[in-house]
């Protein structure tokens, strides 16, 4: 068993890792996939979709439902964003 | 819940009044500490209007207004005033907050108190009047700390504004954006994006607000539309130690200031609270001869008794440049514990790392109040949400 370190528990010795990030997207309007992607006054373009899966969860209490997508930057970079289908908006997070 | 927030604007050229209260409504500007850039760190409203601000040179500001006073900071004496106002109010409220961002600015939370000092206005007038009137203290009340730190900014001198909740997003609205604790050059692009007011800040989105300007800006927007949840922290009384000498002649030699410190720490540890214990922080105070003073922190490595101490406090004092004749010194040793002793391994056995890491944290969080040191734990790690898998712990819980 471990013992009592003695030191008091508070929510400021935790936090939150790997949080969604609020991004500004632009979408297809066919295929409502991103097209654009904007964070930090700079404007990253999408070069092609590599994958793309669903995550609906939770829906007997607050539901969860997201539309994640794997994009390829035009810089080459990999990045991982989802549209929470809920609230509307488009996040950015590691999967 | 009320918050009552006072304010003392110029701290520091207030806290210089105490000494020579006939400047009272005279331009006065704050200098640098002694060795630092002659810039002007702060001015009173009466230097203000001559065209003096924080930043010009002191060359520019006697320039523009020839009858200032340039006065020097005394931070032995800015904590002086600062732990007596913070005394006062706390005889009528025990959460009392020293606000770290600026000085002179006290965060008091009346909630409960309704019975014991009446309400919110009357409470916060019993407040003000622990302030001596030459600080020029103000107030605000309102239900968070931000709006109540804004209300507080508004009011004149001796006032309390008093902002009921209904009325706290229409009364932020008007509030410009640089009372919001947004760092200089955030605060610079906001103006430069024509936001001026708290308002025109609120009434955009969250989502391009957070795209732009990251968390931080995220919570400026939030504290824009009133949306303050921190609570009132009130402040750790840390267990302290505490000894003062005065020279017999202004020192200036670095031999006769190590006697004085030496002295200092022997008699320091004589005290009953010191017994068998070590400490991790020794705060030293000079003060000199033409009225200013000096302090320096040094933090140990690892806890450490009179020997230990003495020896650091003497490498310090060996690199110090005196600013000035020292006529006394106080030391306040911080960060007692319970002398431990340690057995070291023998090599092979066991890695020192934890060991280092933990002892790296204490002194951290003995320094900065805080550690900043986590270490990542598994919470959910079979979860499809990808924020439910891991979470970071403060390394010392």
């Amino acid at each position: 068993m471990v013992a009592s370190t003695g030191a008091e528990t508070r929510a400021d010795c935790v936090r939150c890792l790997n949080l969604p990030r609020p991004v500004h997207v632009t979408v297809d309007p066919q295929s409502g996939l991103p097209i654009t992607l904007r964070e930090r006054n700079r404007r990253h373009e999408v070069e092609c979709v590599h994958d793309s899966w669903y995550v609906d969860d939770e829906w007997w209490r607050v539901p969860i439902s997201r539309h994640y997508v794997q994009v390829i930057l035009r810089d080459g970079a990999v990045r991982t964003l989802f549209h929470d289908r809920i609230i509307d908006r488009w996040f950015e997070q590691t999967y | 819940m009320s918050i009552a927030c006072l304010v003392i604007p110029h701290f520091a050229l207030r806290v210089a009044l105490l000494d020579r209260p006939e400047l009272d409504g005279a331009p006065l500007v704050l200098g640098p500490a002694q060795g630092g850039r002659p810039v002007v760190i702060d001015a009173t409203p009466e230097a203000a209007a001559h065209g003096v601000r924080i930043g010009l040179e002191l060359r520019e500001a006697i320039a523009l207004c020839p009858e200032a006073i340039i006065l020097a900071p005394h931070p032995v004496r800015e904590s002086a005033a600062s732990e007596q106002i913070v005394a006062g109010l706390e005889t009528l409220s025990p959460a009392v907050e020293v606000d770290a961002r600026q000085a002179g600015c006290y965060l008091v939370d009346l909630t409960g108190l309704e019975r014991r000092l009446g309400p919110p206005r009357l409470a916060t007038e019993r407040l003000l009047a622990t302030v001596p009137t030459l600080f020029r203290p103000r107030a605000g009340v309102a239900p968070n700390k931000f709006t109540a730190r804004v209300a507080a900014h508004g009011a004149p001198p001796g006032t309390v504004v008093i902002v009921e909740p209904p009325t706290a997003q229409s009364f932020l609205a008007k509030a410009p954006v640089s009372l919001l604790p947004l760092a200089p050059d955030k605060r610079r692009r906001l103006e430069r994006l024509g936001l001026r007011t708290l308002g025109d800040l609120a009434s955009l989105s969250p989502t391009a607000v957070q795209a732009r300007f990251g968390a931080e800006g995220r919570r400026a927007w939030e504290l824009a539309r009133g949306n303050d949840r921190e609570p009132v922290r009130a402040r750790l009384q840390p267990e302290t130690v505490s000894e003062s000498l005065t020279l017999p002649a202004p020192a200036t030699s670095r031999e006769t200031v190590l006697i004085a410190i030496t002295r200092l720490v022997l008699r320091a540890f004589d005290h009953a609270a010191l017994r068998n214990r070590h400490v991790r922080q020794a705060r030293l105070h000079a003060s000199l001869e033409d009225g200013q003073s000096w302090e320096q922190v040094t933090t140990l490595r690892d806890p450490g008794g009179r020997k230990r101490l003495i020896e650091a406090l003497g490498y310090r004092v060996q690199t110090l440049t005196l600013p000035g004749p020292i006529v006394a010194l106080t030391l306040e040793l911080s960060g007692l514990i319970d002398a431990t002793s340690r057995q070291e391994l023998l090599p092979g056995f066991h890695s020192r790392r934890p060991w280092q890491l933990a002892e790296a944290s204490h002194q951290l969080k003995q320094r900065f109040g805080t550690s900043g040191l986590y270490r990542v734990a598994e919470v959910e790690p079979w979860s499809r949400l990808p924020e439910r898998r891991h979470v970071l712990i403060a390394y010392d819980v």
